[in-house]
């Protein structure tokens, strides 16, 4: 758990976060969003002290990272930047140990853990171990730079746009691993963006700053149906605001018993994806396959209507 | 043969290169080489290839291939040569024009040495030949037809090497065949000899003491002033200033206060550290050294992706793990190519360092200036200008070596 309590930074005369107050726990992602200059990217190094606070505390499972010395404190927290920050002069291998290496890893620990890693990165560790980071698509580059952030596994990972640099196609690719692995780590994210459809897509809360504030801290179904006035409304208003928020819901939760035509819809899948589904195939309603493949229930258009229009 | 190897390369040239000049016949005219055929014409019209002296210290008078040679031998060694100089004139492969061009090389070469047989006879036995302005500029024509084609060539350090290495062993060859000693310069050497190859370890001394010092220190100071810009603000001026002194003056302006310290401390003078010699020219090369040196590593530093540095503090480096292991590497091309300015421009201003009796090859600059024996002066002159060059040439094939090796 983070506990950030009334922390400010001021830069001469500008205040970059000003009396920031908030706890993130432990095993969720938390997505910082706001427009440059909100103070997004400035709360984020506080945490790993890149940047010391000009007051206030950051306690991480109950200490002071104060307290402790900067470069151990920083050791045991992963850190993801865009454009990847991998070192150029540096092998594929030897970036992902960076953290093992300073921590005094035996080399036949950190050989493993690299390759581990690799592996989980879906990259074949012998063809790319000895790669430089130049040889590597920005993809590539991208999984490395998560892979050296998380080599020395860390509870707690800090992303600073790690998407930013990447072209869509490759960039949902990552969002989704992202989210695979934190589900599969169950570790702590904390992500920057200026991205409102990114953060809805991967926080489990979302913090939207500005001016140095926080302007809202809550899930992405609140800042949906309840954004507070102002900023937080003109960032999530426009025409898709409902399919936003059918996407946050799963198809399982209003499902009913019954049966539908035609070939079944995962009840993992959100109602954004059974919405679509069902005005291309022209159906009233949709089968629903539980986790276990059975096909008992249904989901019908009607329903999801009901539930858009409830959430407005 | 030029009309075939023109035919054969034009397909290849085409694709390259564009366009810029028609010959009869599709030929094609090279840049590089109108300007050396315009060179060779200059040289061969109107400059003496050699000058004769009646000895080693009056003025002599410049002499043409014609009026050193009978009329056959003269036309014989033109045709050569204007054949050599109108291939280069024609565009070809880099790796013919290159062998075209050593061949002229030693030909000029073989040229120089014939001359003293013909002019220097039991009439004159104090005359001297010397090298004259038509020697000079077809020796630069031919170096710059070798040179280009070199860079077309693309040489890798290896190569690079290689070709240093044979045109050491050739010049080797040269002298040690006697083909030169009749030249006015050769007749210098044998007569400094002994001293020769003393004053050429003493010039590399100071050259390598004086670089090798400034590294030491620059390196460091360089970092410093790349962490603390307050230090920058006063340090990098200061060099600055450092570097505009005339090296004459800068010699006299050691000469007082080292002079004062041996005089104070009889150990420091026991240490050779006094006004004049090797001390006062070795700190001076010093000096001159430590400003290339510690602005490149500020520039390397200054250079350094904002990312990766970043990326090492977020790891946890600490600030010396970081200096090791990543702004250091990161910087060292750009540091490198300050050492070796500072390299070649030591092995220069190290010939000033004669004036105060710190020796090197300036001391037969300054002989044969104080004589008015200009062949002296090239006994000096000519070894400093070779060793840069050699210089240059080892350092950037090493430091392209050591980046492959990463």
């Amino acid at each position: 758990m983070i506990e950030i309590e009334k922390i400010s930074r001021r830069f001469g005369d500008i205040v970059a976060v000003d009396d920031v107050s908030l706890t993130i726990e432990r095993g969720t992602i938390t997505a910082f969003v706001g427009t440059s200059g909100s103070g997004k990217s400035t709360l984020l190094r506080m945490i790993n002290r890149l940047i010391a606070p000009t007051s206030g505390t950051i306690r991480i499972d109950g200490s002071d990272t104060a307290t402790v010395p900067a470069e151990a404190l920083r050791r045991g927290i992963g850190y993801v930047i865009q454009g990847n920050g991998l070192f150029p002069h540096w092998t594929v291998a030897r970036n992902i140990a960076t953290v093992p290496r300073l921590l005094g890893w035996s080399a036949a620990r950190i050989d493993q853990r690299v390759r581990e890693l690799l592996t989980l990165f879906n990259l074949d560790a012998n063809a790319y171990l000895h790669k430089y980071p130049h040889q590597l698509s920005g993809g590539q580059q991208q999984r490395v730079g998560v892979a050296r952030a998380l080599a020395a596994e860390p509870a707690i990972l800090l992303m600073d746009e790690p998407f930013g640099a990447l072209d869509p196609i490759i960039r949902a690719k990552a969002q989704e691993d992202l989210l695979a692995l934190q589900r599969r780590l169950g570790i702590t994210v904390v992500i920057v963006t200026h991205d409102m459809e990114e953060a809805l897509h991967l926080g489990d809360r979302i913090v939207v700053m500005d001016g140095g504030r926080v302007l809202q801290a809550a899930t992405p179904a609140e800042i949906l149906q309840r954004p507070a006035p102002g900023f937080v409304e003109r960032l999530v208003a426009g025409v898709d605001r409902p399919f936003r928020l059918l996407s946050l819901i799963p198809v399982s939760e209003i499902a009913e018993t019954g049966a539908a035509e035609g070939s079944p819809i995962a009840g993992t899948q959100s109602l954004r994806d059974a919405l679509s589904e069902l005005l291309w195939r022209g159906a009233q309603s949709l089968p629903v396959a539980s986790a276990d493949g059975a096909v008992q229930s249904r989901i019908s258009l009607a329903s999801i209507l009901a539930r858009a229009e409830r959430s407005a | 043969m030029i009309a075939g190897t023109g035919a054969d390369t034009q397909v290849q040239e085409t694709r390259a290169v564009p366009v810029t000049a028609h010959g009869a016949g599709g030929l094609r005219i090279d840049k590089v080489g109108a300007l050396i055929a315009a060179l060779a014409l200059l040289a061969l019209v109107f400059e003496p290839f050699v000058t004769f002296r009646a000895n080693r210290i009056v003025s002599g008078k410049g002499l043409g291939l014609t009026d050193i040679f009978t009329a056959g031998q003269a036309w014989a060694f033109l045709a050569v040569l204007a054949t050599g100089v109108l291939f280069a004139l024609l565009r070809s492969r880099p790796a013919l024009r290159f062998v075209v061009g050593v061949v002229l090389l030693l030909t000029l070469c073989l040229l120089l040495g014939l001359v003293p047989a013909h002019l220097v006879t039991a009439d004159n036995p104090l005359a001297r030949v010397s090298p004259a302005g038509g020697f000079w500029i077809l020796f630069f024509a031919f170096s710059v037809l070798v040179t280009d084609a070199i860079a077309k060539l693309s040489f890798g350090p290896v190569q690079h090497l290689l070709a240093l290495a044979l045109a050491a062993a050739a010049i080797a060859a040269i002298l040690s065949s006697g083909l030169w000693s009749g030249l006015s310069v050769m007749l210098e050497y044998a007569n400094h000899a002994d001293t020769f190859w003393l004053e050429a370890a003493r010039h590399i001394e100071l050259v390598t003491g004086s670089v090798a010092a400034a590294v030491l220190v620059g390196v460091p100071l360089g970092v410093a002033c790349a962490k603390w810009s307050a230090l920058r603000a006063v340090a990098l001026p200061v060099l600055n200033i450092v570097q505009t002194i005339p090296s004459i003056a800068m010699y006299g302006l050691m000469m007082v206060p080292l002079g004062l310290l041996a005089a104070r401390f009889p150990l420091l003078d026991a240490l050779g550290i006094r006004g004049i010699g090797v001390a006062p020219a070795g700190i001076a090369l010093f000096l001159y050294s430590l400003l290339p040196v510690a602005a490149s590593v500020v520039v390397g530093f200054a250079q350094l992706a904002r990312e990766s540095v970043e990326a090492a503090v977020a790891m946890g480096m600490t600030p010396r793990q970081r200096l090791f292991a990543i702004e250091l590497p990161l910087a060292l091309p750009v540091i490198l190519t300050g050492v070796r300015i500072v390299l070649v421009q030591n092995i220069g201003l190290a010939t000033v360092a004669a004036l105060i009796g710190g020796g090197g090859f300036g001391t037969f600059v300054f002989q044969g200036l104080g004589q008015a024996a200009t062949d002296l002066v090239l006994l000096g002159a000519v070894p400093t200008i070779a060793l840069g060059l050699a210089a240059a040439i080892v350092f950037n094939a090493v430091t392209e070596l050591a980046k492959r090796r990463h």
